[in-house]
């Protein structure tokens, strides 16, 4: 008895000497980010610290997991949101670590961290040197020095920001959150220099190959407005086609665009494809939705797959599920928790889209 | 560390014949008068506490079910939130009660329903031995921390008054090492992690020849902010939350013949609010219950007894997250019976009827027997089987948006059997062990999913199974001049979910999140004339954080060590304490990305007065 018990004692004791303090992810997976594929950021749970980045290769066709942990050996961040690329380095938005994780776009080897950013939500490039954020809870967008990956300025706009699409010397900025205006950024002097009534919440935006920007509004939470899809002639700036959705129940979201920027698709209970000279909305789904949870979309840019994340309950691992272009199931792969933004690296060195 | 619980008075060891109960030593609690009772029980027991880190919450896990199936009460009466169905234990100071008893498993039915894993009562009593006894004990430690306990006890033979009043206060800004936020580890200190607390208790006892009555009331309010976990960004400002209970009992008591009689009629009102300025929530809620009890106890024969009890709570919400004002009533009978069928056997069986409103829900049942093999050893054979349930808490039905009024009571099924055996080798030293086996089967479990609209919504999806050993040992010795004992304890537990109905069978079979499967623990105390010491240490084995059981929090061992002196007058006596936390400096994390104090230090003074 004697024995055991001091055996015991010292298994006890011995534990003190472990080192490792923060969660551990199991069966990590040999990443693999050479060739063209498709990322995946994982938002993973509120305050759980389990958002991480998936890859599929196209060379292979697998998924690889944890890339940005597998690399960096520690984890991305909570509610990693948006991603976006600049040149050889990627830029990865987390949204509840107010940062902004800067890699190189080939590894994804840690290259800087940007912090401080306050609820940072999507980031796009005015210039080579100069970026924009936009933020879940400042009325500022906070302006990034990309030479020296920090924060320079910040541009006060009264509102929260949602997405962002700059053309030419404009950022046009979507105020989501109560929010019903697109406010316009001059990127040369930092200044708003007008703004757009559209519909309630506008929550996602995408430019057609004539250089219109189209606006999806998906109503408020709480359904109390209908939602929009708002077509706005970006040199005149004035509003040029609306589609009113026709129950306060229906809730799009997640507006994307071909390549050749003359297809729109979003989300509503499945995915929906729609020309930009269409005269009304789809009435029935490319992909219905049926048993899945979509909750991200993504067009292939070279080959126009179209490819869509399945949160399933939110708890437990998604998928990311590749579609053709005629809306066929071509293949399906388990992704991490909340599998959200979608990005294409269409070429093998370090475009990412 | 866990002693088994000792039978005196009216008891005789059939009255929980079946069932697996314990008590904390009472000299082992007062040293943890300055504690939590989340570190009491954390340190001295294999229950798994959930917690925030100091001063944040802490919850019970028993037996791997969830913080709402353990349930904690006062003098029998429950303190589980009805709007959350948890406890924070981090709020009492373990110095405010007298005894805390444990009950497993279906054994917690003798006290409430729906404590699945069991069952932990507070208790606090006069002494009626007529002396008056004043103790006062400050304390300060480490990152701030400050608190002071008050205890004035006074009466004769057949009045008593018991006045505590107790403060803490601490910043709680310990250093860690963060290797999670940037490609290099750097130390960083806790911010936003302070917590204020007081609480005042008075008792009133009145006795004669048949009869007792109390009268008891208890306040304490606590603000904290709260700190965020080190992978999310701060939130300026911060967090907050403050809690205020106010709990009051009134109790008679007569025992005439062979009837024992017992009333208690409690208030309890807790209030609960929350604030996070950044997200523009200021989240109000308060509740207030009302209970009558009361229990008849008749012994028939040498060797029958029943027990009659029926119970009423009424209970009222009052929050800014329901539609409107909810009202719940619940109104329990039961009848139990003890039998001691020969010397060597005993049973009792319990029978529970509950009407939810207007609905009378599924019967419930414990059957318990025990086994006494040899008249002159204390040999133990305990076997139980149970059929539990526990009424969805009122968040689960009314929280808006999600809530599901339509929900049905969770039900449980469960089993043990447990080997006791204590061996009195000599008048100054005995061996004490005890090894059990536990299966629960879990059904129409309540889980939140996401529903068709944006927000998530409560039903009755899970089935869970959860089955396990523990095992415990405890060697003591004693003489004139010194004393020595050690306890060690192991507790293995499989936590499953076995039917899950929502579409996702990922986890289906996966250990539970947050559940570790191995816990041990070991205390060695040595009180030497004047001089004592103890060292405990406890280990927690690794717990999974999805539940696809792809991550884990790492498992951790954290030891504590006390030296203290005591010195004593004729009526006075003084105790002075110095206590090193986590001595080997353990960097571990009880919730991901809560950091935990490295080594920290206690130092407490006693002053006691009895005449």
């Amino acid at each position: 008895m004697q024995r055991t018990l001091l055996f015991a004692f010292l298994i006890i004791i011995s534990g003190s000497c472990i080192k490792e303090t923060d969660p551990v992810i199991i069966d990590l997976n040999d990443s693999y980010l050479s060739g063209k594929g498709v990322f995946v950021v994982n938002e993973g749970n509120f305050r759980s610290g389990n958002g991480s980045l998936s890859f599929f290769s196209y060379d292979s066709l697998k998924i690889y997991n944890h890339v940005f942990l597998d690399i960096n050996k520690r984890p991305l961040g909570d509610i990693p949101y948006s991603m976006n690329v600049l040149g050889s380095k990627a830029y990865i938005v987390v949204n509840n670590s107010d940062k902004i994780e800067v890699v190189n776009g080939n590894d994804m080897k840690s290259v800087a961290v940007i912090n401080g950013i306050k609820s940072p939500r999507y980031i796009s490039f005015v210039s080579d040197t100069k970026a924009y954020v936009t933020s879940l809870y400042s009325d500022s967008i906070t302006i990034i020095n990309l030479l020296t990956n920090s924060v320079s300025g910040y541009i006060d706009i009264k509102k929260t920001s949602e997405s962002i699409v700059a053309l030419y010397s404009d950022a046009y900025v979507a105020s989501w959150i109560n929010g019903n205006k697109i406010m316009i950024i001059n990127t040369l002097n930092g200044r708003v220099t007008d703004s757009i009534t559209v519909g309630r919440e506008p929550e996602s935006m995408v430019i057609d190959k004539n250089e219109n920007l189209w606006v999806l509004c998906n109503g408020g939470w709480n359904r109390d407005y209908f939602a929009e899809l708002i077509g706005i002639n970006t040199r005149t700036k004035v509003i040029e086609k609306r589609f009113i959705f026709p129950f306060k129940t229906d809730s799009p979201t997640c507006l994307r665009i071909d390549k050749k920027g003359e297809t729109l698709f979003y989300l509503q209970n499945g995915v929906r494809a729609m020309k930009i000279d269409a005269e009304g909305l789809p009435s029935s789904a490319l992909i219905p939705g049926h048993d899945h949870n979509f909750y991200k979309l993504g067009v292939n840019p070279e080959n126009s797959e179209i490819f869509v994340t399945d949160v399933g309950d939110y708890t437990q691992k998604g998928y990311l599920i590749r579609y053709s272009i005629a809306g066929t199931i071509i293949s399906s792969y388990q992704t991490n928790i909340i599998p959200g933004s979608i990005y294409f690296k269409v070429d093998p060195e370090t475009d990412i889209q | 560390m866990i002693k088994e619980v000792e039978i005196k008075g009216k008891s005789s060891w059939n009255d929980y014949a079946g069932i697996k109960m314990t008590r904390i030593d009472s000299s082992l609690k007062s040293a943890y008068d300055q504690h939590t009772l989340a570190d009491l029980i954390s340190d001295n027991s294999l229950i798994y506490i959930k917690t925030y880190g100091s001063g944040g919450l802490a919850t019970l896990s028993f037996r791997g079910t969830g913080s709402g199936h353990t349930q904690l009460a006062w003098n029998s009466v429950n303190l589980n939130n009805p709007m959350t169905g948890q406890f924070d234990l981090s709020l009492v100071p373990a110095g405010l009660v007298d005894d805390v008893s444990i009950f497993y498993g279906g054994g917690s039915m003798c006290i409430n329903s729906g404590g699945f894993g069991g069952i932990i009562d507070l208790e606090t009593k006069p002494d009626w031995s007529g002396k008056t006894l004043i103790y006062i004990n400050p304390a300060a430690g480490s990152f701030g921390n400050y608190s002071g306990l008050l205890k004035i006890k006074t009466g004769h033979a057949g009045f008593q008054s018991v006045t505590k009043a107790y403060t803490r206060s601490a910043e709680n800004n310990f250093s860690y090492l963060n290797n999670i936020s940037g490609n290099e580890p750097f130390w960083e200190t806790r911010r936003n992690n302070q917590i204020s607390q007081t609480g005042f208790l008075q008792e009133l006892y009145y006795k004669n020849s048949h009869n007792t009555y109390s009268a008891r009331f208890w306040y304490q309010s606590a603000n904290r902010n709260l700190p965020v976990p080190i992978i999310a960004s701060a939130l300026y400002p911060c967090e907050k939350q403050n809690d205020e209970s106010l709990r009051a009992m009134i109790t008679y008591e007569t025992s005439k013949g062979s009837n024992d009689l017992s009333l208690t009629a409690a208030f309890i009102s807790d209030k609960l609010n929350y604030k996070n300025e950044v997200v523009s929530v200021d989240s109000r809620n308060n509740s207030e219950r009302l209970l009558l009890k009361g229990d008849l106890d008749r012994r028939i024969n040498k060797l029958l007894r029943v027990q009659f009890s029926v119970s009423n709570e009424l209970t009222r919400i009052r929050t800014n997250n329901y539609a409107d004002e909810k009202v719940r009533n619940m109104l329990s009978g039961d009848g139990l019976i003890r039998v001691t069928l020969t010397r060597w056997l005993a049973g009792r069986f319990l029978v529970r009827e509950i009407l939810l409103d207007k609905k009378f829900l599924a019967p419930d049942f414990s059957i318990g027997t025990e086994i006494k093999p040899f008249t002159e050893k204390y040999y133990y054979i305990k076997a139980s089987f149970s059929k539990n349930s526990k009424v969805p808490t009122l968040n689960d039905m009314y929280w808006s948006p999600g809530g599901n009024p339509e929900l049905e009571n969770e039900n449980g099924f469960l089993s043990e059997i447990t080997l006791d055996l204590t061996n009195i080798i000599s008048n100054s030293f005995s061996i004490n062990n005890d090894f059990t086996l536990f299966r629960n089967n879990l059904k129409n479990m309540i889980q939140w999913h996401p529903g068709e609209s944006y927000y998530w919504e409560a039903d009755n999806l899970n089935d869970v199974l959860t089955s396990g050993i523990e095992a415990s040992v405890c060697v003591s010795y004693s003489s004139e001049r010194m004393s020595a004992s050690m306890n060690a304890g192991y507790t293995y537990t499989k936590a499953t979910s076995t039917d899950f109905n929502n579409g996702n069978t990922l986890s289906s079979g996966k250990q539970l999140i947050y559940n570790p499967a191995n816990q041990a623990n070991v205390l060695l105390r040595v009180g030497w004339q004047r001089f004592y010491s103890s060292f405990n240490s406890y280990y927690t084995g690794k717990r999974f954080l999805t539940a696809d059981n792809s991550q884990y929090l790492p498992q951790y061992t954290i030891s504590d060590l006390k030296l203290g002196l005591r010195f004593k007058a004729a009526k006075t006596s003084y105790d002075a304490g110095f206590i090193i936390e986590n001595i080997f400096n353990a960097m571990y994390q009880n919730i991901a990305y809560y950091p935990m104090p490295g080594r920290n230090y206690l130092v407490t003074v006693t002053f006691q007065l009895i005449k």
